[in-house]
């Protein structure tokens, strides 16, 4: 009763496959084998050409960028006549607060921007 | 020796050398299993067509990924387990292909003529087998062309399927129950 179902089908599977062609699936096969194969290395060489290019674009953009923005040359836009000073904390009357608030508010020192061309040499990029 | 330890020593030998990349070896294994191969995806599809294409389809993936099999002598077991997975993915696009198709089969068939209706009962029995191994889940339609069709032991059925002896029985059961049902006017 139970191989009933399995007799119809095998039947059914035999009667199907009788006028297979093996030969031409085992060639399929091979045929799609030697096109992935020879897909292979071209597909390597096409991401290396590929990520060439995007990493020249990338660098092309950033200079484009740099370029626009601040200028990268020698005739690039005069920087702007800017000092700054640290000024020790000690001299700072916040620091006598003992609110929590104030002291977060105050931080460890302070930064202070000045145009006076006396304090040039001492700008923070200096120390 | 007999046929089989023959064909098993080729096939050790085939399977070395393909994977150093003998294509000529890898072309006599297609050789030596495409039959059962066929057979068993076909067993889980029900038709040619789909069949031939998850056998080249398992092939080719098994021709990619040889060298890492380091058992030679189960290339067999290997092979068929490709075959079944690639056959289960198809049967599972069909399926719900074929669940669309009688969805909107149900809706027309409330239009259509009783002319009609008995052209469409008048069906072989390749096309009965087909349309009820897509109402099987893919565990089920795997199971019965395993062990119902291609009748290995239910110990390799289970090696294959990646599951317990227990758990097989059980889904050829079910394949059976369905399969008696949905075909039951091929079987009187």
């Amino acid at each position: 009763m139970d191989r009933d179902v399995d007799g119809l089908l095998r039947r059914n599977a035999e009667r199907q496959l009788a006028g297979f062609d093996w030969d031409r699936q085992r060639r399929t096969v091979m045929q799609h084998l030697a096109a992935t194969q020879d897909r292979k290395p071209r597909r390597g060489i096409g991401i290396r050409i590929a990520s060439g290019v995007a990493a020249g674009l990338v660098l092309a953009a950033g200079y484009l960028g740099m370029s626009l923005l601040g200028g990268t040359g020698r005739d690039a836009m005069e920087p702007i006549e800017t000092t700054t000073v640290r000024e020790s904390v000690e001299d700072d009357p916040l620091l006598a607060s003992t609110d929590p608030a104030t002291i977060l508010m105050a931080g460890s020192m302070r930064l202070l921007v000045s145009n006076d061309p006396m304090l040039a040499p001492h700008s923070l990029w200096d120390q | 020796m007999s046929d089989t330890c023959q064909e098993q020593d080729e096939t050790v030998r085939l399977v070395r050398a393909s994977q150093g990349g003998d294509r000529v070896a890898f072309d006599r294994l297609v050789q030596l299993h495409q039959d059962q191969a066929m057979r068993v995806a076909f067993g889980v599809l029900g038709n040619v067509h789909d069949a031939a294409e998850v056998v080249q389809e398992a092939f080719l993936k098994g021709y990619l990924r040889i060298k890492s099999l380091a058992a030679a002598e189960s290339f067999r077991f290997w092979i068929l387990r490709i075959v079944v997975n690639e056959a289960v993915s198809r049967h599972r696009a069909l399926r719900r292909r074929a669940a669309m198709m009688r969805a909107f089969a149900a809706v027309d068939s409330r239009r259509r003529s009783p002319e009609l209706d008995e052209k469409g009962n008048a069906e072989d029995l390749q096309a009965a087998v087909e349309r009820a191994l897509l109402r099987l889940t893919a565990s089920q339609a795997k199971a019965i062309a395993l062990f119902g069709i291609e009748d290995l032991p239910h110990a390799e059925v289970a090696r294959i399927m990646g599951c317990s002896a227990t758990v097989t029985r059980w889904h050829v059961h079910r394949a059976r129950q369905k399969l008696r049902l949905l075909l039951r006017e091929y079987l009187e």
